[in-house]
């Protein structure tokens, strides 16, 4: 790209004023670029100085694989739980794997566009809802299921894996709360993730792998196991790590079906711990000593969180398909031997529709049971009562929510669209600076809300002389940084490079360019970023209850103490005092999941009608 | 090769369910109101209500519960741990084979789905707790630095906390302190409306005091209706209170528990109100009464607190 800037801009060499300019807005992405390095740093620095006193005066071996967990003692191990943590989250990781990856299969290769129903009474009702369901496209509201499911909040999904997934259990075994409660729900969690990237990773493999399967004799079903699931290898290991590493951060939902005690795990249905939910229950009580314990904690969280992002650069991220090729090119004796086993691929075929049923289900019934819940709780009193200090109403946390919207979509848009400006445009394709960087903003992206909460608590709530909304914006800046760098990063590459060449050949410099043609074209991803920070911002909680508070009142003054929807809902269920106000919350929140759902899916369908 | 991992795997999964299903602790029978309590609630460890209920409940042998956990003795493996009220309560009310205590407060607004027990055959209420036949009680505590460094305005809602207003305001739900100068005593004065200028105040701290402090200030605001305040309370746990209040980040915090010795080094804890602990069990259920030996024996030994027998 360098080559073809000296080339193309030799009108622009005439304009020799423009070029300061043109030095200075370069240096200035690249300096946002950096922030999110700095930003990593600042948080690894500071936990690493706040989790010294723990290992100075613990041990770090007695830290590591100590085995009790009495702060009262001033004695602080943290092995039960982190044997906890792993196996929940391979648990997990399990569940959510098979049931995301056969769902994902059956997305991509035998979800029906449309149903074809048909009816021939003579109804005329009827007949259009028969004409009004055929319509529906299958696989656009599969889509909307799984986006939903990632949009709703971990408070919610903890309530739901209360009071839904543990009454069940306890009718197999204990009472219920154990590790397979805790895997299950995090398995739900992690259902998005592993869905959509796995169908990204399906829908990446060439047809022709495809259709020289089928030509070579083998089933439909042959054709989807035996060639295109494992040249998509690459593509799905990099889905489950992702949710690997979602599973190990989350805490605000398992806190409620863990059972919580400190100890080994013993069987399916005992107590266990782990260190997220260690972190969040602890840090609102602990000082001295055992603060610093929590905070290595979190140390030991976010390295493995490190490590886990750090692995994801091992797998190849090129499609390679060494392993669809030698099927294609294989001797004939191969595609017999397919045709024998055709039965096992028929099951697993089979086996992702009963995946994609279960995903459905669930989806249902996280949304029935948020809606009989809540309904009956949105009383006029808390949608439209006038903000009071003891009791919670709906339009101070609004008005918080938005406003920490605002003010975080300010800092974070232009950092984040100039880090991604920098990295796409300007940047060697393939050097390893930018390589550094997007393992940098891969691994904040990767960093449990806790741990930024622990960050913001220290940093930016002593930087605004207590909790404030200040304290809390800043905070979620780095929590959506991010999505932001890589979204916005994802739609200026799918800008076509001849647009820009055009640009240039016109005599536009690169800054006019990448502000006129760009970023325009690609206005659309910018947007759909933008969308998913701000769902990110809604659904968030452990991050903000210890740097923004939590407030049932709110004068609009930045500089003080609030509470956004989603902390609202904590705080009202914490104490049992509120559930009313908390079930409503919970059915406020997945409408404003739907509507930003719907603007997402508009965006795209407007992109596509354009190209 | 993925077919192989996978098999194992599923075989790794399925042995730990078969496991899994055997170990555990005796169940009861969570549908049978006259089920014996197999199963205890607790609050996390370094939580105010649990504190004050560990060292209350003692044994036959005259031990409580905290003495135990100092010798090295831990919670049975029945006693599940619980960050909130709320999660005590739903998983109280999920089986008549569970036993759980949360604040006073708290269970008289959910007296739908669960029902307190007698401990030691003394009733649950605000009035047993004032005279002191009921034994599970807490301080609730406003932490500062110093009362001098405190702003004016600080000053004044402490002074209406302390006013006639203020302590028929506490004694709705809550135990007013006895009359008088010393410790854990409240010496009753009469309010009189705030003049400073300054509007601004920040309370962090217990979410068990919380609601009370938020009534509280709603009955300030009240009187003082000239003024338009920015009063915010911040409830997340009266550790939190304790280091703000320690670190400057709040005007004073709101602890359920008493200061340890090293937190009452620089702070100051001001005693406002005495809360209760109620033990509550599943709406319905046949128990009547506990001890605090049958209590002591189930949260260490696990032993199950046998219904129909307990009174």
């Amino acid at each position: 790209m360098e080559g073809t800037l000296s080339k193309e801009s030799k009108p622009a060499r005439r304009r020799a004023k423009m070029k300061p300019g043109e030095l200075s807005a370069k240096i200035i992405f690249l300096i946002c670029a950096c922030l999110s390095i700095v930003a990593v740093f600042g948080i690894i620095g500071y936990i690493l100085y706040g989790s010294i006193p723990a290992f100075r005066e613990v041990g770090f071996f007695k830290f590591l694989f100590g085995t009790t967990w009495t702060p009262n003692y001033d004695k602080y191990g943290i092995l039960p739980m982190l044997v906890n943590s792993i196996i929940v989250t391979v648990g997990a990781t399990i569940i959510g794997g098979l049931v995301g990856v056969f769902t994902a299969v059956f997305l991509a290769f035998w979800c029906p566009d449309k149903f074809h129903l048909r009816y021939e009474g003579s109804s005329k009702f009827l007949q259009k809802l028969v004409a009004w369901i055929n319509k529906i496209n299958l696989r656009t509201i599969f889509d909307q299921i799984i986006k939903v499911l990632a949009g709703i909040p971990s408070i919610v999904y903890g309530l739901f894996g209360l009071e839904v997934i543990v009454s069940l259990l306890s009718n197999v075994g204990g009472d219920g709360k154990g590790i397979l409660a805790c895997s299950i729900l995090l398995a739900i969690m992690i259902l998005p993730t592993v869905t959509s990237l796995t169908k990204n990773a399906l829908d990446a493999v060439p047809e022709q792998y495809y259709e020289g399967a089928l030509a070579m004799g083998n089933t439909k079903a042959q054709a989807v196991f035996r060639v295109v699931l494992p040249a998509a290898r690459s593509g799905i290991i990099s889905a489950l790590i992702l949710g690997v590493g979602r599973a190990i951060g989350e805490a605000m939902a398992i806190i409620w079906v863990s059972g919580n005690r400190v100890l080994f795990p013993s069987g399916l249905f005992s107590y266990i711990r782990t260190m997220t939910t260690n972190i969040v229950m602890e840090m609102s009580y602990a000082s001295g000593l055992h603060r610093s314990a929590l905070i290595a904690t979190g140390l030991v969280l976010l390295v493995m969180v490190l490590l886990i992002t750090l692995s994801l650069n091992i797998v190849p991220k090129e499609f390679k398909g060494k392993r669809g090729n030698k099927v294609l090119h294989g001797d004939d004796s191969r595609a017999v031997v397919f045709r024998k086993r055709g039965g096992v691929a028929m099951a697993a075929a089979i086996f992702g529709m009963v995946c994609a049923a279960l995903v459905g289900i669930v989806l249902a019934a996280i949304v029935i049971y948020i809606l009989a819940r809540g309904v009956g709780c949105l009383s006029a009193e808390f949608l439209f009562g006038e903000q009071d200090i003891a009791t919670p109403t709906l339009w101070p946390a609004l008005l918080a929510t938005l406003e920490l919207i605002g003010i975080t979509l300010a800092i974070a848009l232009p950092l984040g669209i100039c880090a991604a400006i920098y990295l796409n445009e300007y940047a060697k394709k393939g050097s390893k600076f930018v390589k550094v960087i997007r393992t940098f903003i891969d691994a904040l992206a990767g960093v449990p809300s806790v741990v930024f909460g622990l960050f913001g608590n220290i940093l930016f709530v002593a930087l605004f002389g207590g909790y404030s909304l200040w304290a809390g914006a800043f905070t979620m800046v780095l929590v959506v940084l991010p999505t932001i760098i890589r979204s916005t990063e994802e739609a200026l590459f799918a800008v076509p490079m001849p647009l820009r060449e055009a640009s240039y050949g016109l005599g536009a410099s690169k800054v006019r360019t990448i502000f006129k043609i760009v970023l325009p074209s690609a206005f659309p991803g910018i947007a759909t970023a933008a969308i998913l920070a701000i769902g990110r911002i809604i659904g968030e909680s452990a991050a903000l209850i210890f740097t923004m508070g939590t407030a049932f009142n709110f004068s609009g003054d930045p500089g003080s103490a609030a509470s956004s929807l989603s902390v609202l809902l904590y705080i009202c269920a914490a104490e049992g005092l509120h559930m009313k106000e908390a079930y409503a919350l919970a059915v406020i929140l997945l409408v404003f999941t739907l509507i930003l759902n719907l603007i997402v899916y508009f965006i795209e369908r407007h992109v596509k009608k354009k190209r | 090769m993925n077919k192989k991992i996978l098999a194992i795997s599923l075989a790794a999964a399925m042995s730990v369910t078969a496991v899994g299903v055997m170990a555990g602790c005796n169940n009861g029978n969570k549908n049978d109101p006259a089920a014996d309590i197999t199963r205890a609630v607790a609050r996390e460890p370094a939580s105010g209500t649990r504190g004050a209920f560990d060292e209350l409940v003692e044994g036959a042998d005259g031990k409580t519960i905290d003495d135990a956990l100092g010798e090295g003795k831990s919670l049975a493996s029945c006693v599940e741990e619980n960050s909130q009220t709320s999660g005590v309560i739903t998983t109280v009310a999920q089986s008549y084979g569970k036993i759980g205590y949360v604040s006073l407060g708290s269970y008289l607004v959910n007296t739908d789905t669960v029902q307190a027990v007698k401990v030691e055959g003394v009733e649950a209420t605000t009035a047993n707790v004032l005279s002191g036949d009921y034994k599970l009680s807490r301080p609730f505590n406003i932490v500062y630095k110093s009362y001098d460094a405190l702003s004016d305005l600080a000053k004044n809602l402490i002074s209406f906390i302390e006013s006639e207003e203020g302590q028929e305001i506490i004694g709705v739900d809550y135990i007013n302190l006895p009359e008088g100068t010393g410790a854990g005593q409240v010496e009753v004065k009469d309010y009189t409306p705030y003049t400073g200028t300054e509007t601004k105040l920040q309370i962090t701290g217990s979410t068990s005091v919380g609601p009370l402090m938020l009534e509280l200030i709603k009955a300030f605001e009240a009187k003082n209706p000239d003024k338009k305040f920015n009063i915010t309370v911040t409830q997340n746990g009266s550790g939190e209170g304790i280091t703000a209040a320690g670190e400057g980040k709040c005007d004073f915090g709101m602890a359920s528990r008493a200061l340890k010795t090293e937190e009452a080094a620089t702070l100051t804890a001001r005693q406002i109100a005495t809360d209760g602990i109620a033990v509550i069990v599943k709406k319905g259920s046949e128990a009547e009464n506990v001890t605090f030996a049958q209590l002591y024996d189930l949260y260490i030994n696990g032993t199950p607190i046998v219904v129909g027998e307990a009174d």
